[in-house]
């Protein structure tokens, strides 16, 4: 199937929801992490913990960086509503992006499992949940996006 | 007998790449970016018992004087007259590319065309008549994709073929160039037909290059006998032909070659590729620098919090040389191996994996065709402020080593723009500054280390911009020469040639580490022990730093930091294994606990825009002489990053002082 209308609106659709997901954790973990950034220690929100894990870390500039990811789905998402094929880069290059971070941030964990199963100094008390940030998590729910992104050929067409 | 064989081509149409299929054992660098060769290679092969003699010279669009690497490949083909001359063309480019070929005939060069990424060409929808071309153009072209080492073999045997045939038959040529251009032609050449240029290059090519008023040509004709001559038929070609020579001959080219690939090339439709899906985003108005931002914060958290652990396991390691290395009876060969080797150079050998993963960061966005891009984004802003978009290609190169970035500013047109890209090259982070930020920041900077590390190559990008704004605004005033540049293909980078390219750098770091910094170790650790049996502070090494340190007091430096910085100038990573050694010598094992004890964030900070800043390192000092081919501009250099460093130094510590770091 081309793409049409009923693709692009779908495709508008998740991309706007991916976006925002992007957006709301980059925003968090600027607001959680304003404090350690400014030096005063006092953030805007305290960090968020489900289940004892720290969902959110307090980074400004991971947050920066998540927001730029949501800002690329989000621009595409009007052209991809007028079922313009245009549209698809910004799907395609946001899921790239996503991918990046998501692959650097995997492999600092694994980094970081070395470092633990060696037992050093820093590593002692680290646990691999410490790492499981945003930025991996949200990649799972654009994988579909990435994956229809790069093998739709007919799309482009 | 040795035939020479000059391979040409536009810049990223493959070259390298013909090259290293070409010569057995070749590895020549590969990049998916515009400029890469920017001196000849040569290298040999035989084929079919005839033995050639491969060069390869550097990308060029043309073969005017106005570039160093435009003169280079020229130059060659004039003076050493190689018996073929491959020109290697983008297939799916070229109506471009073709301009090079009728230049290379004008000079009456022996041309085989290797018709590169045909592959390319035919996913664009291009039907190319092969055989139509080479009727027109009276040249043997055999279609080839590098890449995959298709038309190899055949473009060995075409090579053969025309160097043997050279010479027995007449090249005639087959561009005309209408009659008012050829009768100009025609009287240039009969005056000079007689002469002594006219034995050394083709007369015709002669003529074409005074019309246009070749600055390298004119100068050879300077004193001759017929100059007087021929300059009035170059003054009065403007009225013949109504505008500039230059670009009357640029137009009938341009004309001719839409002629004939009329009849040899059919375009199919425009296919929406994945080249231009990328481009839509990563040189979008809106979002091309954000993007551009987050790739290299991506690659530097990557450099940075991946390689933690193996620091440790090196650092480890060296720690555990220097405790045995206690137990050596002789108390001045103990303190030589255990604070001078394995305290200084164990110190900055730690350092070896973030310096291999940020280039392994670089590699894979030069290889995926992403670093072009950079150049293209960054080029808007350069514009704006009047600078050369090309500059900003050797800044790129900078990150990896400031050495061939200056050589890469030999594709930069117009001697006022490449003197200021080379002033400013220095400012453009190298790997060698890598350890001294990660040391640093690790220590004073916590979680925000990477974004620490981070900010010093955007700063460095930014005082090397601002700095060109202000050359060219005073001392340098001109207008920029016009910048074309092509962007590359995107292509997935393979793990193989990403690892590949990230051992290439690295490996200079490792040679470095075995020459400059053991020597620097011995030479510091004497220094810093001797007098033997006195404290550091009074050593040679504190008299120096304490000698210099009242001068760099308004930056919070004392006698340590100023002592690592003189023996940085030798190459940047010695203030890192300058500070090992101190340290170790006074007895600390951990320097940045030693560090935080001794220094403030604001401080920390300052070293490391100073390091980045200041004098560069002696290897560079001696590239811009050989470069700039001046004294005077080097000495200015050297002048203008200290007082870039320390102005600069100055404002951070403004700066952290109305925070409150005093």
């Amino acid at each position: 199937m081309g793409f049409n209308k009923n693709v692009g609106k779908t495709i508008a659709v998740y991309s706007f929801v991916i976006g925002i997901l992007y957006a709301i954790f980059g925003i968090l973990e600027i607001l959680v992490g304003w404090g350690d950034f400014v030096g005063t220690g006092v953030s805007f929100i305290q960090p968020i913990e489900l289940a004892g894990v720290n969902v959110v870390p307090p980074d400004v500039f991971g947050g920066i960086m998540l927001l730029i990811i949501g800002a690329v789905y989000l621009t595409g998402v009007r052209e991809q509503t007028k079922a313009e094929r245009e549209g698809l880069s910004f799907l395609l290059v946001g899921s790239l992006l996503a991918a990046v971070f998501f692959m650097v941030y995997l492999v600092i964990m694994l980094a970081n499992g070395v470092g633990y199963v060696f037992q050093f100094e820093d590593w002692l008390e680290w646990i691999w949940l410490d790492d499981l940030r945003p930025g991996i998590w949200l990649f799972l729910l654009a994988l579909p996006g990435a994956y229809l992104a790069f093998t739709k050929k007919e799309w482009r067409e | 007998m040795v035939y020479t064989v000059a391979l040409i081509g536009n810049p990223n149409v493959g070259k390298s790449v013909i090259f290293n299929n070409l010569v057995p054992g070749a590895r020549q660098h590969v990049g998916n970016w515009p400029g890469k060769t920017v001196e000849k290679k040569e290298g040999k092969c035989v084929h079919k018992g005839t033995e050639l003699k491969i060069v390869d010279l550097p990308g060029t669009y043309s073969l005017t004087a106005r570039a160093v690497d435009e003169l280079i490949a020229r130059n060659y083909i004039v003076e050493e007259k190689p018996e073929v001359v491959v020109h290697i063309i983008d297939a799916s480019n070229i109506e471009r590319n073709l301009y090079l070929t009728f230049l290379l005939l004008e000079l009456e060069a022996n041309v085989v065309i290797a018709l590169n990424m045909f592959d390319v060409a035919k996913e664009k929808g291009y039907k190319i008549d092969v055989k139509k071309l080479s009727k027109q153009l009276g040249v043997s072209i055999v279609p080839t994709a590098a890449t995959t080492k298709e038309g190899m073999k055949e473009l060995k045997d075409e090579i053969v073929y025309a160097a043997q045939k050279k010479g027995l038959v007449k090249v005639k040529p087959v561009i005309t160039y209408g009659e008012k251009i050829e009768d100009l032609i025609q009287s240039i050449v009969d005056i000079i037909k007689d002469g002594m240029l006219a034995q050394k290059y083709p007369p015709r090519w002669l003529a074409i290059k005074l019309l246009e008023k070749d600055e390298d040509v004119l100068e050879k004709i300077k004193g001759s006998r017929y100059q007087n001559e021929l300059m009035e038929v170059i003054m009065k070609a403007k009225n013949v032909l109504g505008d500039d020579p230059e670009l009357v001959l640029a137009d009938k080219r341009y004309d001719l070659i839409s002629t004939i690939l009329a009849t040899s090339l059919v375009r199919g439709a425009k296919k929406w590729t994945l080249t231009d899906m990328l481009d839509k985003v990563f040189i979008h108005k809106g979002l091309g620098i954000p993007v551009f931002i987050a790739l290299f914060w991506a690659m530097f958290r990557f450099a940075y919090d991946a390689s933690a652990p193996f620091m440790e396991i090196i650092g480890l390691f060296f720690e555990k040389l220097a405790e045995a290395s206690a137990g050596i009876p002789n108390e001045v060969l103990a303190s030589l191996i255990g604070d001078g080797i394995f305290g200084g150079l164990g110190f900055i050998l730690t350092f070896i994996p973030p310096i291999f993963f940020l280039f392994l960061g670089i590699s894979i966005l030069e290889d995926s065709g992403y670093l072009a891009r950079a150049a293209f984004i960054m080029d808007r802003i350069m514009f704006k402020l009047g600078l050369h978009g090309r500059s900003f290609i050797p800044m790129l190169l900078g990150f990896g080593c400031n050495i061939p970035a200056m050589m890469a500013t030999r594709s930069i047109e117009g001697e006022k723009d490449r003197l200021i890209t080379l002033l400013v090259n220095p400012f453009i982070s190298c790997g060698a500054r890598l350890p001294v930020y990660i040391l640093i920041a690790g220590t004073f900077f916590g979680s925000m280390a990477t974004t620490a590390i981070w900010s010093m190559y955007f700063l460095g990008i930014v005082v090397a911009i601002l700095l060109a704004l202000l050359l060219r605004k005073t001392i340098l005033r001109g207008e920029p020469a016009p910048f074309i540049m092509e962007l590359p293909l995107y292509k997935a980078p393979t793990f193989h040639g990403s690892v590949i390219h990230m051992w290439e750098r690295g490996v200079q770091f490792l040679k470095k580490a075995g020459t400059y910094l053991l020597a620097g170790a011995i030479i510091l650790w004497f220094l810093s022990t001797f007098p033997w049996g006195a404290e550091v502070e009074l050593s040679y090494t504190g008299q120096i730093g304490h000698a210099l340190a009242p001068l760099f007091a308004p930056l919070g430096f004392d006698w340590r930091i100023v002592a690592s910085l003189v023996f940085a100038l030798l190459a940047k990573e010695i203030a890192v294994e300058a500070l090992g050694i101190i340290y170790a010598v006074e007895g600390e094992t951990a320097i940045g606990g030693a560090l935080l004890a001794s220094y403030n964030p604001v401080i920390g900070y300052t070293l490391m825009a100073f390091t980045l800043l200041y004098i560069p390192c002696v290897a560079t000092i001696g590239t811009m002489k050989k470069e700039s081919g001046s004294w005077k501009w080097t000495i200015f250099q050297l002048v203008l990053t200290l007082v870039v460093a320390y102005v600069v130094g100055l404002i951070i510590t403004g700066i952290g002082a109305l925070l409150g770091y005093v």
